[in-house]
C-alpha cells in the first residue's frame, strides 16, 4: 500500500475544509469587533474587585488571600489569532482558535511579577471578558477552564451561537506585552513568590528561606510574555512549507491517539510544531523533505535523544544547568529563556520517547505500520499492564508534608498534586526497578466550569492521576529484591530505602546481601508483587496510605479461580490461586504417561511422536481439571478388571472429569490395510494391547481400552490417548472413478480426521511454545474463554479460534507492546473483536513469524477474492493459508454480530470499573437473557461443572481448606469420565432442531440454555418431503414449525434435566 | 381402486400425542424404486416422517398396530429410497447423526397400509404414562455411560475375525492380480498393475497431472529467449505498465477503504 496516498487521504480527513475556515474567520471578525468594545471599568484594589459583576466568579484560587496591587480593566491593546490554528496546523477533530488579548499597560503596575499578582490580575482580566461576552448573542456558551490544566491560568473558553457551535471552541488568553515584566527576573532562580507573603510569616529571620528559588511560577509567567515571539517562530519556520505543516498534523494525530496531549503538563501539539522548527533549525530536516520524512525524522530524534539528561535547545545555552537543576524535562525555547516543558514528567516524557521509538519501528518493518502509527487508537488503560491511581487528594497533601516540599508547593501556587509528582514518580521508578520497561502517567485534567461558580481547587480534578506500568516480564514476579552486599557503602541507603523489610540475606554463591523479599505462593500471588512494591514505596516515602489508592491490576484473575472446595460425596475440587500450578502438575502427569507409553515393547509398530491436544495441555484451559478421586455416592461395576464408577439417574451427578487428549502416532509400515474399516479395528486392537500392557507394567494404572481411544487413568488424571495414522487421511481421500483413475478428493471425514490428527497438533505445540514465551499469554486466552462462555457463545466459536485470535494481540501487538498482564490482554481483546474489520479482512496469525510479506499479500488478496465462500470469521496461520478450519464451522454472521456488540458494551462497562474490586466486575461476566425466545432452566444437581460457574467465584481465593487436599485416595478407581449431561443435551437437541433454532449456553456451570428461533424458517413454506422435520401444517396447507411440540420435546428429551421452560412468546410473532 | 391409487400418494397428516402437545406425522406411501428388495417391493410399505428422535420401533408399531399386521419396520435419517447399513458389527456399528427420523412401516396388507393412511390421530394407551414410555434424558444418558464400556474379550474377537477375513481378501486379491500379469484377456488387453516383473505407473490425478505439465515444460523450452534489444525493450514495458497497474489498483484499494471511512483517525 502506498504510504503516500494514505497519508493524503488522512490529512483530508483530519483537516479543517476552506469553507469551515471561512465561516470560521467571520466569526473572529465580528468576535474582535465584540471584545473591543467591552467597556472600562472602575479601579480598584485587587483584593476586593468589586466591579467584577456577582454574575461573574473570579476564576482563581487565591491562597492566601491577599495581596498588594490595583485592577482596572482597559479594552485590549491588541488582539491576535494564535495557535494552531493561525499556523494552519489545526486539527477538525475538536478544533480550537486561540485568540490572544494583550493587556494594555494602563492595567500593569510595577512588581506585577511578584505574589501571584500577575496571575490575579490575569485572571481578573479574563473575568471581565467572560462576563460581557456571555451576555453576547455570537456566543452560545462562555466557560472558564485552565489552560494545560495549570490552576495558574485560567483561560475563557467560547462556545459560538449558530452551526459553528458544535464544531469549534474559541479559547480567549491573555498576557501583556513581551517588554512589561522584565525577562530576567524571571530566571529560574530568581524568587517571585515571598515566604513572608505566602506564610504570612512577619520576623525578619525567615528571609534567608522566604527567597527560596520559585522556578516554575517563573516559567508560567515567562511562557505568557514568551507566547507571541514563539508564535512568529514558528510562523517564520512553518511559512509556506507544506512538509512541515502536514507533518506537525500528523504528529498531532499521533500524539492524539496516545492520549499524550491531554492533562498537566502534557506533550501539546505546540511542543510538537516547536520540535519540528528545532529540527528545522538544526537542520535535521528542511523544506524540500515530504510529511512523512519530516515525521520520521521527527520520531527518530524523539527516540535518541533524552531531554532529562541533556535539553533540547536552539542554542547553546549558558546556563543550561541550572535548567536541569530545576526542572525534569528540559526544552529550552528559541531564545534562551524559558523551558517549554516546565510542567511536564519525566514519566510523561519518557511515555513519549517510548512511543516514538516503537512508531519508528512501526513505519520501518511493517506492512501496517501507518495504521499502527496514526489510524489506531492506543488509549492508556489498554497500553499498560497494570494501573493505578491515587484517588484521595488528600493524599496529595500527606506527600508534601512527609516529602517536606513546602517551598515547591508554595512555588506550584499551593497546588500539591504538582508539586510532589516528580517526587513520586522517582521513588516509584527506583522501587519497582527492573520489574518494569515504563512507568507512565496519565496526568489529572479539570474540567471546564461556567463563570459563576467557583474554580475547582486543585482537590477537585475531573480525573485522577493514573499511573501506568509495562511490566517487564523476565523479572516483574521476582520475589526478590537483590541489594547490595551488606558491608558496602550503599548497604545503608538501600535498607534506608526499604526499611524494616530488608533483610541480610545469604545468597548461593556465598555472599550475604541485603535483600527484600516478597512472599508469593503461587503465580497468582506472585503477579501481586509490583502492585505491593508500589503500596510499600508509596506508603513508606510519601505517607500515602493503600486505602487512598486503587489498583486495576489482577482483579479479573478471580474470575480463572476455582477454589479448593470439599463437597458433601467426600470429593475435595478445585486449586490455588488461578490454577498455574495444577497445569504444571498435569503437564508432569502427562510427561509421565508420555514415558510409559514410549517403554511399551510388546506393539507391532513404534510409536513415533506424542501428542497432547487438549488446551490444558498448552496452558489455556480455562478451569483446569481437579484431581480424580472416587467419590462415595456412586456405584461402582466391574468393567475388563477394572473398577469403575457409573452415574445413576436417582443419584446426584457425579463430578466432572475431562479427560486429558494425547495423540499417539504410529510408524508407518506396508501392513497398514488401505481400507477405512480395517483401519478402525486395527486401531481398535492397538488400543487394546496398549492398555494391557500398560496394565502389566504398572499395576497401579487404570487402563479402559474402547474402539476409539483408550482411557487411562494415571497419576490422578484421566488420559483419553487415542492412536493415529498418517495414511489413514490419504485412505479416507482416496476415490477411484470408472476408468480406474485415482481421484484425491477432500471429504468431511477425511477433512475432520486432518484437522484433529494434523492441524489441532501442530496448532497446540505452537499454541503451548507461546504460551512458554509469554505467560500471560495463557492466562488472557483463559479470560478471553471465559468471557465468550459467559456469554453463552461457547459452542458458537471454538476454543481454537480464540485462542488464535488472543495469539494475533500478542505477536503482533503493533501499536502496543506484546502484553504483560490478562488485564491488558483482555481489553485488547474485547477491542479487538468489537472493531476489527472481519468482514473484508482476515486475521494473520504468525505465532513464528515464518510468513514473508509476499505469503501475507497472497492471503490478503486471496480472502478477498473468495470472500463469499470463506468463514464469516477468517484466521489465517502459515499452516492453513486458504481456508480458515478453526473458523469453518462458526461464528456465523449473525454470531459474530453479536459477538461485536457484545465486546463493545462490555469493553466500555469494564473500562468503567475498571479500578474497583473484582465483585464489581462480576457484571462484566454476566450475561443477558433478554435476546433469547425460550429460557431452559436447567436443575442444578444434574450440572456437574455447576461450581466452576462465574456465579461461584468466592470472596478470595481462600486458604481455609488448604489442608484438605492431602488426604490419600484409592486411585484405582476409574471415575465417571467425561459426564456432562448438559452437553448430551444440546447435542441431542442441535442434531433435531438446528435448522430451527440455535442454542446458547455457558460450559462453564451456566444453568440457563438460551434458545433462538432462526425467524426465516418460521415463514410458511410449501410442503417439501425433504424439510418437515418439527413442522405441521397451517390452515393454507403449508409447513410451519410446530412450536408447541418443539418446545415439547425440549421438555422430553431433557427429562430429568431440566427443571423449567421460560417462553416468551411475545419475543416473536408467528 | 385407480381413486385409492391416488390417495395414497399424497402426503396425509396424523397426529399423535406425545408428551402433553400433538405432534404432527406426515404419512405416505412408498413406493420402493430398489428391485433388490423383495419384501418392500411386494409388500405396501407407509412411509411415516417428522418422528422425534426420541421415539424407537416399537413406538411406532404401537401407533400402528390395529390397522394390520406389520411386516418390519426400519429407521433411517432422511426420507428417499430405504438404505440399509451394510455391516452389522456390534462394536463398529453404521453410524448417523440422530435427530428426526423417517420410519418405514411394511404392512402384510393393502388394507392396513390404507386404513394407516386414513388415520386422524394415534390413540396412546391410558396405562402409558406418556412420559415414561420414552427413553430420554438422564436415564438415557446414565443408561449409554455404561453401555459405552466394550467388552475387551468379545471386542478383540470381533477384530481378529474381521482381520481375518480382510487379510485373506487381500491376499486373494494380490495372488489374481499376479496370476493374471502379462496374460491377456479375451480382447487381447493386458492389464498393468503394480505388482509383476514390469510394473506400470499408479493411475492417479497426480500422475497424469505431472504427465501434461512435462509435455508443456517441453514445448515451452522449444520457445527462443529474448535476445533482441526491442525484446528487452518490450519486457522493460510490459514491466512498467504492470507497476503502473499496481498504482492503480492501490488507488482503487485506498477509494475502497476511503468509502469504508478508514482514514478517520478518531472514528
Amino acid at each position: 500500500m502506498q504510504t503516500g496516498l494514505q497519508i493524503t487521504e488522512t490529512l483530508k480527513e483530519v483537516s479543517i475544509s476552506a469553507k469551515r475556515q471561512k465561516e470560521i474567520d467571520s466569526f473572529l471578525h465580528s468576535l474582535h469587533d465584540e471584545l473591543l468594545k467591552i467597556p472600562d471599568s472602575s479601579n480598584e484594589p485587587l483584593n476586593s474587585l468589586s466591579w467584577l459583576p456577582p454574575e461573574v466568579c473570579l476564576p482563581f484560587v487565591c491562597t492566601p488571600l491577599k495581596v498588594k496591587g490595583n485592577m482596572q480593566y482597559f479594552p485590549p491593546s491588541d488582539i491576535q489569532v494564535i495557535g494552531s490554528y493561525q499556523l494552519q496546523t489545526c486539527l477538525k477533530e475538536g478544533a480550537n482558535v486561540d485568540l490572544l488579548l494583550k493587556i494594555p499597560k494602563a492595567c500593569m503596575q510595577a512588581k506585577d511579577h511578584l505574589n501571584q499578582r500577575y496571575f490575579r490580575k490575569r485572571a481578573a482580566y479574563l473575568a471581565h471578558v467572560g462576563y460581557y461576552m456571555s451576555m453576547n448573542n455570537l456566543v452560545s456558551e462562555v466557560k472558564f477552564c485552565y489552560f494545560t490544566d495549570d490552576t495558574l491560568k485560567p483561560i475563557v473558553c467560547i462556545t459560538p451561537s449558530g452551526s459553528l457551535c458544535k464544531f469549534l471552541t474559541v479559547k480567549i488568553h491573555a498576557c501583556p506585552d513581551e517588554d512589561s515584566i522584565k525577562h530576567a527576573r524571571l530566571h529560574p532562580l530568581k524568587s517571585n513568590v515571598r515566604k513572608t507573603w505566602y506564610d504570612g510569616i512577619k520576623c525578619a529571620e525567615a528571609d534567608e528561606r522566604s527567597l527560596a528559588p520559585t522556578p516554575h511560577y517563573n516559567s508560567a509567567i515567562l511562557a505568557d510574555l514568551l507566547m507571541d515571539s514563539h508564535l512568529q517562530h514558528l510562523h517564520t519556520t512553518l511559512k509556506d512549507c507544506h512538509g512541515y505543516i502536514d507533518a506537525i498534523k500528523l504528529l498531532k494525530v499521533w500524539l492524539r491517539q496516545r492520549e499524550l496531549d491531554q492533562g498537566y503538563g502534557s506533550f501539546s501539539g505546540f511542543l510538537i510544531s516547536m520540535v519540528v522548527a528545532l529540527l528545522s533549525s538544526l537542520n535535521k530536516i528542511n523544506k524540500a523533505m515530504s510529511s512523512y520524512q519530516v515525521v520520521r525524522n521527527t520520531f527518530q530524534y524523539l527516540a535518541t535523544t533524552d531531554w532529562s539528561l541533556k535539553g533540547g535547545e536552539w542554542q547553546n545555552c549558558d546556563y543550561v544547568n541550572v535548567f536541569h537543576d530545576h526542572y525534569e524535562v528540559v526544552f529550552i525555547d528559541p531564545c534562551g529563556k524559558l523551558n517549554l516543558c516546565a510542567n511536564m514528567s519525566t514519566l510523561l516524557y519518557h511515555q513519549v520517547r517510548h512511543e516514538a521509538e516503537l512508531s519508528l519501528k512501526a513505519l520501518d518493518f511493517s506492512q501496517s505500520g501507518f495504521n499502527a502509527v496514526f489510524m489506531q487508537s492506543v488509549p492508556f488503560l489498554q497500553k499498560f499492564d497494570y494501573l493505578f491511581q491515587i484517588s484521595k487528594a488528600s493524599a496529595f497533601q500527606n506527600a508534601c508534608d512527609k516529602l517536606d516540599i513546602s517551598d515547591r508547593v508554595m512555588d506550584h501556587g499551593s497546588n500539591c498534586i504538582t508539586s510532589s509528582l516528580p517526587s513520586i514518580g522517582r521513588v516509584l521508578i527506583k522501587g519497582l526497578g527492573d520489574r518494569i520497561h515504563l512507568l507512565g502517567i496519565k496526568p489529572h485534567k479539570y474540567k471546564a466550569w461556567k463563570i459563576n461558580d467557583s474554580p475547582p481547587t486543585w482537590k477537585k480534578t475531573e480525573s485522577n492521576v493514573t499511573f501506568g506500568i509495562l511490566l517487564n516480564a523476565s523479572h516483574a514476579f521476582d520475589v526478590l529484591n537483590k541489594g547490595p552486599s551488606a558491608d558496602s557503602e550503599e548497604a545503608k541507603s538501600f535498607r534506608e530505602f526499604w526499611g524494616d523489610c530488608s533483610d541480610l540475606r545469604r545468597f548461593k554463591d556465598g555472599s550475604i546481601c541485603e535483600a527484600v523479599f516478597w512472599k508469593g505462593e503461587d503465580a497468582s500471588a506472585r503477579r501481586n508483587i509490583p502492585l505491593r512494591v508500589c503500596k510499600h514505596i508509596l506508603s513508606r516515602h510519601c505517607n500515602i496510605s493503600p486505602s487512598s489508592f486503587s489498583f486495576a491490576a489482577t482483579q479479573l484473575d478471580m474470575f480463572l479461580s476455582f477454589p479448593l472446595k470439599p463437597l458433601k460425596n467426600g470429593v475435595t475440587i478445585g486449586y490455588n490461586g488461578t490454577g498455574e500450578e495444577r497445569s504444571s502438575e498435569i503437564m508432569l502427569a502427562y510427561n509421565n504417561l508420555c514415558e510409559d507409553l514410549r517403554s511399551l515393547k510388546s506393539l507391532p509398530l513404534s510409536i513415533t511422536n506424542l501428542q497432547g491436544i487438549s488446551p490444558v495441555l498448552r496452558f489455556t484451559e480455562v478451569i483446569p481439571p481437579s484431581c480424580c478421586q472416587p467419590n462415595g455416592k456412586n456405584p461402582t461395576i466391574s468393567v475388563n478388571e477394572e473398577q469403575i464408577q457409573v452415574p445413576v439417574p436417582d443419584k446426584s451427578c457425579p463430578n466432572f472429569y475431562p479427560p486429558i487428549e494425547v495423540l499417539c502416532h504410529m510408524e508407518g509400515s506396508g501392513k497398514w490395510p488401505q481400507d477405512v474399516d480395517a483401519l478402525q479395528r486395527l486401531k481398535a486392537a492397538f488400543h487394546i494391547a496398549m492398555a494391557d500392557e500398560l496394565k502389566s507394567n504398572n499395576e497401579e494404572i487404570v487402563c479402559m481400552p474402547y474402539q476409539t481411544y483408550v482411557d487411562v487413568l494415571k497419576d490422578g488424571y484421566v488420559f483419553r490417548v487415542c492412536v493415529a495414522y498418517h495414511r489413514e487421511i490419504g485412505v479416507l481421500q482416496t476415490q477411484k472413478n470408472k476408468d480406474g483413475m485415482v481421484k484425491i478428493r477432500n471429504t468431511s471425514q477425511s477433512l475432520a480426521l486432518e484437522k484433529q490428527t494434523v492441524y489441532l497438533p501442530h496448532l497446540s505445540s505452537t499454541i503451548h511454545g507461546l504460551c512458554q514465551k509469554i505467560p500471560s499469554y495463557g492466562l488472557t486466552c483463559r479470560l478471553a474463554k471465559r468471557w465468550i462462555s459467559s456469554h453463552l457463545l461457547s459452542r458458537q466459536i471454538s476454543t481454537e479460534a480464540i485462542e488464535l485470535l488472543v495469539a494475533f494481540l500478542f505477536t503482533d501487538p503493533q501499536p502496543y507492546t506484546v502484553p504483560s498482564s490478562a488485564q491488558s490482554g483482555f481489553l485488547r481483546f474485547l477491542h479487538l473483536l468489537a472493531t476489527y474489520d472481519f468482514a473484508s479482512n482476515s486475521v494473520i496469525v504468525d505465532v513464528n513469524g515464518s510468513l514473508t510479506d509476499e505469503e501475507k499479500e497472497t492471503i490478503t488478496s486471496h480472502v478477498s477474492k473468495h470472500r463469499d465462500t470463506l468463514p464469516a470469521m477468517c484466521i489465517m496461520t502459515p499452516k492453513d493459508k486458504m481456508r480458515s478450519l478453526w473458523t469453518s464451522s462458526g461464528p456465523s454472521k449473525l454470531i459474530l454480530r453479536r459477538l461485536k456488540d457484545l465486546a463493545k458494551i462490555y469493553q466500555s462497562l469494564l473500562e468503567g470499573k475498571l479500578f474497583s474490586t473484582y465483585m464489581e466486575l462480576k457484571p462484566v461476566f454476566t450475561p443477558s437473557m433478554t435476546a433469547y425466545d425460550v429460557l431452559i432452566h436447567l436443575k442444578s444437581q444434574w450440572l456437574p461443572r455447576r461450581h466452576e460457574s462465574v456465579s461461584q467465584v468466592q470472596n478470595s481465593m481462600s486458604s481455609k481448606h488448604r489442608a484438605i487436599a492431602d488426604v490419600t485416595f484409592d486411585l484405582r478407581i476409574l471415575p465417571v469420565v467425561n459426564f456432562d449431561p448438559v452437553q448430551m443435551y444440546l447435542d441431542e437437541l442441535e442434531k433435531s432442531f438446528s435448522e430451527l433454532a440455535m442454542f446458547f449456553y455457558d460450559s462453564y456451570g451456566g444453568s440457563v440454555i438460551g434458545v433462538l428461533w432462526r425467524v426465516p424458517e418460521f415463514q410458511p413454506k410449501p410442503f417439501k418431503i425433504s424439510s418437515v422435520s418439527g413442522k405441521m401444517l397451517n390452515s393454507e396447507g403449508k409447513v410451519v414449525p410446530n412450536v408447541e411440540a418443539i418446545i415439547e420435546d425440549f421438555k422430553t428429551m431433557g427429562k430429568g434435566l431440566v427443571h423449567s421452560l421460560d417462553i416468551r412468546p411475545d419475543k416473536w410473532n408467528i | 381402486m385407480p381413486e385409492n391409487d391416488k390417495d395414497e400418494t399424497y402426503i396425509r397428516t396424523c397426529l399423535v400425542k406425545l408428551g402433553d402437545v400433538n405432534h404432527t406425522l406426515f404419512l405416505k406411501r412408498y413406493k420402493c424404486s430398489n428391485e433388490d428388495d423383495e419384501v418392500l417391493q411386494q409388500n405396501p410399505t407407509l412411509m411415516v416422517l417428522n418422528v422425534p428422535s426420541y421415539c424407537e420401533k416399537k413406538n411406532v408399531r404401537q401407533w400402528f398396530e390395529d390397522c394390520g399386521k406389520i411386516l418390519s419396520i426400519h429407521a433411517q435419517n432422511k426420507p428417499g429410497n430405504i438404505v440399509k447399513p451394510k455391516n452389522t458389527s456390534t462394536y463398529f456399528p453404521y453410524t448417523s447423526s440422530h435427530g428426526f427420523q423417517v420410519f418405514y412401516v411394511t404392512f402384510q396388507s393393502h388394507e392396513a397400509l390404507s386404513d394407516a393412511l386414513h388415520k386422524e390421530s394415534v390413540e396412546i394407551m391410558e396405562c402409558d404414562h406418556s412420559n415414561e414410555i420414552f427413553h430420554t434424558g438422564i436415564t438415557k444418558w446414565c443408561y449409554d455411560y455404561v453401555q459405552s464400556f466394550p467388552d475387551r474379550e468379545k471386542l478383540q474377537a470381533e477384530i481378529d475375525r474381521f482381520m481375518n477375513a480382510y487379510d485373506t481378501k487381500t491376499v486373494k486379491e494380490e495372488e489374481d492380480e499376479r496370476e493374471n500379469d502379462g496374460i491377456p484377456d479375451e480382447e487381447g488387453w493386458i492389464k498393468v498393475t503394480r505388482r509383476g516383473n514390469n510394473p506400470g505407473l499408479s493411475r492417479t490425478e497426480l500422475n497424469d497431472f505431472k504427465l501434461k505439465q512435462k509435455i508443456k515444460k517441453r514445448k515451452k523450452d522449444q520457445v527462443t529467449l529474448h535476445s533482441y534489444s526491442y525484446q528487452i525493450r518490450e519486457s522493460k514495458r510490459a514491466k512498467i505498465v504492470e507497476l503502473r497497474n499496481k498504482f492503480e489498483e492501490d488507488k482503487v484499494k485506498i477509494k475502497a477503504m476511503k468509502n469504508a471511512r478508514k482514514f478517520k483517525p478518531f472514528g
